[in-house]
């Protein structure tokens, strides 16, 4: 019998294979990642300097370990060059994998915005596990960072950064700190919290241009659309994610924002499923590890022989700035409603009502994070 | 910041549990289960997921998901799963903060 192949190493592709083996210890898995393979947690890149730890540190097992823990093939360093659904025959560079079932667990890619100047190059961004090894080697010995982007990983980041002893620049077109999940007074907390930290805000203005120093071209000096010039030894841009479609696209599966799947995880092609950042279960696009988990779990019992779709509780996201803590359970898209905020100080408790009165989402700032279960059990199911 | 962080998984972190245990808010350990309360807050733990980071604290508990302050880890569920990120207790490791 082929081999059930998993394409990606990331949370969303070893948590599939570790589900799977609980339930189905015999049949070959093949996972092809282009990748060093080693087994880490994404979410733990953006709290390294806090814990001060290097990739090496943060990586849990090395490649040949979850081969021999799970009893897998992984295969390290391949770039899957396209997938034939019909001969269920995964193409690679010189060779191809015939698959029972296939998995795409491909995660997703970090956008940066278009940049001129002649640094464009060495702007960073840190999307896995060795990125995160080079954006340490770059930092070493530096002491400025300008991050773009003031959305959940730039704040993360941007509060890492700040305990790991670096002065942060941050930039942020939409005027305040997580502008896309946030209602303005909770972001004004963290906002705060960070400023206390001493990050340095750049509201309102885009990043247009990186150049390298006149004076020192060891410095990177950022160009802001108000004319702003800000110099840093490092840039790092941690604007925004985008599910990882292309070979999903090329091979004639069905994509939207991401790859489009049932409630099962199944793609349009038979015996294709996806799981994590690439993909769009009826319609829901979430890039965390609480929707990821869920899914993994139901993926297993599905390739053990048990098709099962996966629920979606409530899903708060937790953003990880110690200086603000914060807890959001975002507020569904063009659902109409009102926010009730009460705000003491760092403290904010906004909870999200629509018309009908129903509580919808919420976002909790400062000591507030201890509500989170309690509006939870106040919460409907995301996808029952 | 960087002195707790400078403690933060020190390998020999564990012998500090006890004293920092002790330090937190004694009064609140009610302790179900076997052993003299003392005993209990005595040796209370931290325990941290090592997917997302999130912490669980015996003295606390986590009296919103049903368990009871002063829960020891070895005393929750099999099948409980980390409130942050849903993964389960396997992937959690015992740290001192």
């Amino acid at each position: 019998m082929n081999p059930i192949v998993i394409i990606g190493s990331g949370l969303a592709g070893f948590n599939t294979v570790k589900e799977f083996r609980k339930l189905d210890k015999e049949t070959p898995v093949v996972v092809l990642t282009a990748d060093d393979g080693r087994n880490y947690s994404k979410p733990m890149l953006s709290t390294g300097f806090t814990k001060e730890k290097t990739a090496d540190e943060l990586a849990m097992a090395t490649p040949e370990q979850v081969a021999e823990q799970f009893n897998v093939t992984v295969r390290t360093g391949v770039h899957v060059a396209g997938i034939d659904t019909d001969k269920q025959r995964v193409l690679l560079p010189d060779d191809h994998l015939d698959y029972s079932s296939l998995v795409l667990a491909l995660g997703a890619d970090t956008w940066t915005p278009p940049l001129e100047g002649d640094a464009v190059g060495e702007v960073f961004s840190v999307n896995d596990l060795m990125d995160y090894g080079r954006f340490r080697q770059a930092l070493a010995g530096k002491r400025e960072v300008t991050i773009l982007g003031g959305g959940l990983i730039g704040c993360e980041f941007a509060n890492d950064l700040s305990n790991g002893g670096f002065q942060v620049n941050l930039v942020e077109p939409l005027g305040r700190c997580l502008p896309m999940l946030l209602p303005e007074p909770a972001s004004a907390a963290v906002g705060r919290g960070l400023e206390e930290l001493g990050v340095r805000f750049h509201f309102g203005p885009l990043a247009k241009a990186v150049h390298h120093g006149k004076d020192n071209p060891d410095k990177l000096v950022t160009e802001l659309s108000d004319g702003t010039h800000l110099e840093s030894d490092v840039v790092l841009s941690a604007i925004g994610l985008r599910p990882r479609i292309g070979i999903a696209g090329d091979a004639g599966l069905r994509t939207n924002r991401g790859i489009l799947t049932d409630q099962s995880l199944r793609t349009s092609a038979d015996n294709v499923y996806a799981l994590g950042d690439c993909a769009e279960v009826q319609g829901h696009v979430l890039p965390y590890v609480l929707p990821l988990m869920a899914s993994a779990r139901a993926l297993a019992k599905t390739l053990a022989g048990e098709p099962t779709p996966v629920s979606y509780g409530v899903m708060p996201v937790t953003i990880k700035t110690p200086a603000c803590p914060v807890v959001v359970c975002p507020v569904p898209e063009e659902l109409e409603g009102d926010w009730d905020i009460e705000e003491e100080g760092n403290t904010v408790k906004a909870r999200f009502r629509d018309r009908d009165g129903n509580l919808r989402g919420y976002a909790l700032t400062g000591d507030a994070v201890k509500e989170k279960m309690k509006l939870n059990k106040e919460l409907p199911a995301l996808m029952p | 910041m960087s002195a707790l962080a400078q403690r933060y998984h020190h390998p020999l972190s564990l012998i500090f549990d006890a004293p920092v245990a002790t330090l937190a808010a004694p009064g609140r350990a009610r302790v179900p289960g076997p052993g003299s309360p003392d005993q209990t807050r005595f040796s209370m733990k931290k325990w941290e997921c090592v997917v997302c980071g999130f912490i669980y604290d015996e003295e606390e508990g986590l009296p919103e998901d049903g368990i009871e302050p002063g829960t020891k880890w070895d005393d929750i569920p099999d099948d409980w799963v980390c409130p942050d990120c849903g993964v389960g207790k396997e992937d959690f490791e015992m740290v001192e903060l």
